[in-house]
């Protein structure tokens, strides 16, 4: 290298003192093993009698060649050989008798990443589900980290890795796969390619894999569910497609379901693409798409394709209820019912029926029903296809100016002061039982305790009523600071602020206010100095045979907190729940639907303290359960 | 040995189509299994072997006798079981009784009766049993389990089909058949002078363990283990135990389990107390 810059510094002068310009340039500039061809020609001209030089640098033995140039078409050319991993620097002189002339330094180099690909053509005339993936073997035979990116054009092939690095003189596997939507009657032409930090002219990108897909096929898509929750006796409805070339016919479609209780294959019409499953879920439980099978025939072969969708469903048991609302100053009462199957809706209006239309809003059916303005009862009923069940609850009109007490059923009241209404007006007065009265499930929000009591009426009240509700000693013992108003707005009780006043000694709530549908409830109190004790803790039944749910009550002695536990013979866990209890009250803390265990023994723990993870007292009991 | 591959695929086979969990059982009746977590597929145990792995049973014969009182005392379990040996051939028995204490509140009883073989050529065992189910609710029952144990050096490996082709006729209106699937437990244990390890995973169940045995002396051991479970909550999963070995012919096994008041653990008794006496003497 030195020599170099001295032959170069030496002979720089006399080179511009006369204006000869010598280029030298090599080609290619990046390689591998092979030829580098040097050309070097001067402006002006030199003739051939001149004599000239080209000087190669190595930059890994760190040693400098001499090449004798040949003179072809005005050009000096030479080439040299390149067998190592090296970068070079090479530089010519031309000599005359009277200067010498030196041209630029050019560059060429050998030590660089480069990719040896076994590309593969993939043929596959049929098309189906599942495709297979293909892998493909790339080395790195250069001397610097390839880098790479990898990406499938058009889309449609999934490539692994997607991007990374090979480390000089290591190979790499890549994983092609197709996994785009390629339809039957189609061809598709996908290539796999590989974008790489190789510098060699044209060398960047590789082809990895390149796929022929088509035109034969058949190809089961998309699967849809008609839902993923039900209630029992619903059906659900699994959808799919099926695409297939001209040259397949279709000999049979089955379709395989996973049930709580057997796998199900049911058989379809094999014609047509669309295809539809239905199931009728009359258990409890997971309803998984298992498999779709499908039978066909292509080239005189009778062949069959299974396809495993995986997709469930849960059917839940739903008892059908009834909620009606009276709505304020419209004489209309809307009916809410929630089942699994279709309502029948029927109304008695003091003495004339009627049949109310309503509407399916996800298994909620909802109607409005315009009353009467005579005075007297209104009966609404529900009853269901194919069951037994009846719901029927009803509401009370009367026609006044004021000065009348409406009795509750649980012995409360509310009084309609004389000059309540300036005129005549129609009121609808519902009173709702909440069964049982005597009992919460302690795991719920709102703790109910007394009747709700709606009150409507089609003139706008000019006084407020006198609310006196009432409630049992033994639900409110001891309780009167925590008993709260609540009022339903919106589809939910909410803790209303409406004043209040509690007679300890009769054991009413009394408060004011016009219209409105209103209820009592409290909330368990826990007090820090006070150390709850069990007083029972039992479960109904404590040997379920048949079918049912397994109700477990607490009674304590102070409000409390409680953790349930509920172990199996293994001593796993099979329920689980925490929450509040209230004293004096028969708290509902569990109820187990048994339907996904095993028959068998188990038992129940539970823990109660007066704080929500310190438990002072335990209990346990035993139940079992033979389905 | 292509036989018993055949039927293993088929009991494979039969745990993945059947439906419901696992059999509610008390699967782990012996002290000495408590204080190792359940790990005693890979040990030959003698008697008690046959509430694990029936190839255990493949040892010195005697009699075995557990008595169990969990959730603070309103589960009783009560676990009997003999064996002996006739040349390479080995024989046990066992009753096992599950019941609630407070008969005012649930009087109910499960009884299992189970018969075992076991054929033992040095370091390779393969046994067999077929277990009977009785009791207030159970019109009958019937299952088997099928197990090998095997020694390489300091390694034991063990293989266990428990519960295979289980079905109990259930008490109800009318009478219910209720099929369990066929659990698949491999177990693996270490044995070296100064110590025993021994491990379980039952796949079906999702449950594991494993137990450590340190050796104090020719008589006692100290032993401690732990019994988890994925994706299912498990009670008491720390457990401690001493062995007394062969003194005077008996075995005397006593396990301690670490309470866990987060989840009422201390419902299972901490104390439990098995003894076993060897033929052998």
């Amino acid at each position: 290298m030195k020599k170099l810059l001295f032959l170069t510094l030496a002979i720089m002068i006399p080179v511009f003192a006369i204006g000869v310009s010598v280029s030298l340039t090599a080609t290619p500039t990046f390689l591998l093993n092979g030829t580098v061809t040097l050309t070097m020609y001067s402006s002006p001209t030199i003739s051939s009698s001149a004599s000239a030089v080209i000087l190669v640098y190595n930059s890994s033995t760190v040693s400098t060649q001499t090449l004798i140039p040949s003179f072809v078409d005005g050009k000096y050319i030479c080439n040299y050989n390149v067998s190592d991993h090296a970068n070079y620097k090479a530089q010519g002189i031309l000599q005359t008798a009277s200067a010498n002339f030196v041209s630029n330094i050019t560059t060429f180099t050998s030590d660089i990443p480069a990719a040896s690909v076994q590309s593969t053509i993939v043929y596959v005339p049929f098309i189906s589900n599942g495709l297979q993936s293909y892998v493909v073997n790339v080395q790195n035979i250069g001397s610097k980290t390839l880098s790479f990116t990898n990406f499938s054009s058009p889309t449609g092939l999934s490539i692994n890795p997607t991007a990374g690095q090979i480390p000089a003189g290591e190979s790499a596997t890549f994983s092609v796969k197709p996994t785009g939507v390629f339809l039957p009657s189609k061809s598709y032409t996908l290539d796999a390619i590989m974008r790489t930090n190789d510098p060699r002219t044209g060398m960047s990108d590789y082809l990895l894999a390149r796929f022929l897909l088509g035109p034969d096929g058949l190809v089961v898509m998309p699967v849809s569910i008609s839902g993923t929750s039900f209630g029992v006796g619903s059906n659900v409805s699994a959808n799919f497609s099926i695409y297939y070339s001209n040259n397949v016919s279709l000999s049979y479609v089955y379709v395989v379901w996973l049930t709580p209780q057997n796998s199900q294959m049911l058989s379809l019409q094999p014609s047509g693409s669309d295809f539809s499953s239905t199931l009728n879920m009359t258990l409890p439980g997971t309803y998984t798409l298992s498999k779709i099978i499908v039978g066909y025939v292509y080239k005189n072969q009778s062949l069959e394709m299974s396809v495993n969708p995986g997709v469930s469903v849960r059917a839940v048991n739903i008892t059908p209820s009834m909620n009606i609302n009276l709505v304020n100053g419209k004489d209309q009462v809307v009916v809410n019912v929630s089942s699994v199957s279709t309502p029948t809706v029927t109304v008695k209006d003091v003495s004339v029926n009627y049949v109310v239309p309503v509407k399916n809003i996800n298994q909620t059916w909802v109607g409005t029903y315009t009353y009467s303005n005579k005075p007297g009862n209104v009966t609404i009923t529900a009853t269901f296809l194919n069951t037994s069940s009846v719901i029927s609850k009803s509401f009370s009109k009367y026609m006044v100016s004021g000065g009348i007490n409406i009795t509750l059923s649980d012995g409360g009241w509310v009084t309609i002061p004389p000059n309540a209404f300036s005129s005549p007006s129609l009121m609808a007065v519902y009173l709702e039982s909440f069964n049982p009265q005597d009992f919460y499930t302690g795991y719920s929000n709102f703790n109910q305790v007394s009747d709700a009591i709606s009150i409507v009426s089609d003139v706008t009240p000019v006084a407020s009523f006198s609310y006196n509700l009432y409630f049992f000693n033994q639900t409110v013992n001891g309780l009167f600071g925590d008993i709260k108003v609540y009022s339903y707005q919106n589809g939910k009780w909410q803790l209303s602020p409406v004043p209040l006043n509690v007679e300890v000694g009769m054991q009413m709530v009394n408060f004011q206010d016009q219209t409105g549908t209103y209820a009592l409830g409290l909330n368990a109190q826990v007090q820090r100095n006070q150390s709850p004790s069990i007083i029972s803790f039992w479960s109904v039944p404590s040997n379920l045979i048949g079918q049912g749910n397994v109700y477990f009550y607490l009674t304590v002695n102070n409000d409390c907190y409680y953790k349930l536990y509920l172990y199996d013979m293994r001593g796993r866990i099979v329920g689980f729940q925490s929450g509040m209890a209230v004293s004096s009250n028969r708290n509902l803390v569990y109820t187990l639907d048994p339907s996904s265990i095993s028959n068998g023994l188990y038992v129940a723990a539970i823990g109660i303290g007066n704080l929500p993870n310190n438990f002072t007292q335990t209990r346990s009991i035993p139940f079992a359960i033979s389905k | 040995m292509k036989k018993i591959i055949y039927v293993l695929l088929l009991l494979t086979f039969f745990s993945i189509v059947t439906f419901g969990d696992v059999l509610d059982e008390l699967d782990n009746p012996s002290a000495y299994g408590i204080s190792m977590g359940g790990a005693l597929y890979t040990v030959f145990a003698g008697p008690q072997s046959i509430a694990y792995n029936p190839a255990g049973i493949a040892t010195e014969g005697g009699f075995f006798f557990s008595h169990v009182e969990h959730y603070l005392g309103v589960i009783r379990n009560d676990f009997l079981a003999g064996s002996l040996n006739v040349g390479n051939f080995y024989f046990g028995s066992s009753m096992q009784t599950t019941r609630s204490v407070d008969v005012s509140d649930l009087n109910y009883s499960q009884y299992i009766f189970s018969g075992a073989i076991a054929y033992r050529i040095k370091n390779i065992s393969i046994g067999t049993d077929m277990n009977g189910f009785f009791g207030t609710d159970v019109v009958n029952g019937f299952s088997m389990d099928l197990g090998g144990i095997f020694q390489t050096g300091n390694y034991t490996f063990a293989a266990v089909l428990k519960n295979a082709l289980a079905s109990i006729t259930w008490q109800s209106t009318p009478p219910t058949v209720e099929n369990y699937p066929t659990e698949m437990i491999l177990g693996v244990g270490y044995s070296s002078s100064s110590f025993d390890v021994n491990t379980f995973v039952n796949f079906t169940s999702k449950e594991f363990g494993a137990g450590v045995q340190f050796p104090l002396t020719k008589f006692f051991s100290i032993v401690c283990g732990y019994k988890g479970s994925i994706g299912t909550q498990i009670s008491n999963a720390l457990n401690a135990g001493l062995v007394v070995k062969n003194y005077l012919g008996f075995d005397l096994f006593v396990s301690y389990t670490f309470l866990d008041s987060a989840n009422f653990g201390q419902l299972l008794s901490p104390f439990t107390v098995s003894m076993n006496y060897n033929f052998g003497g």
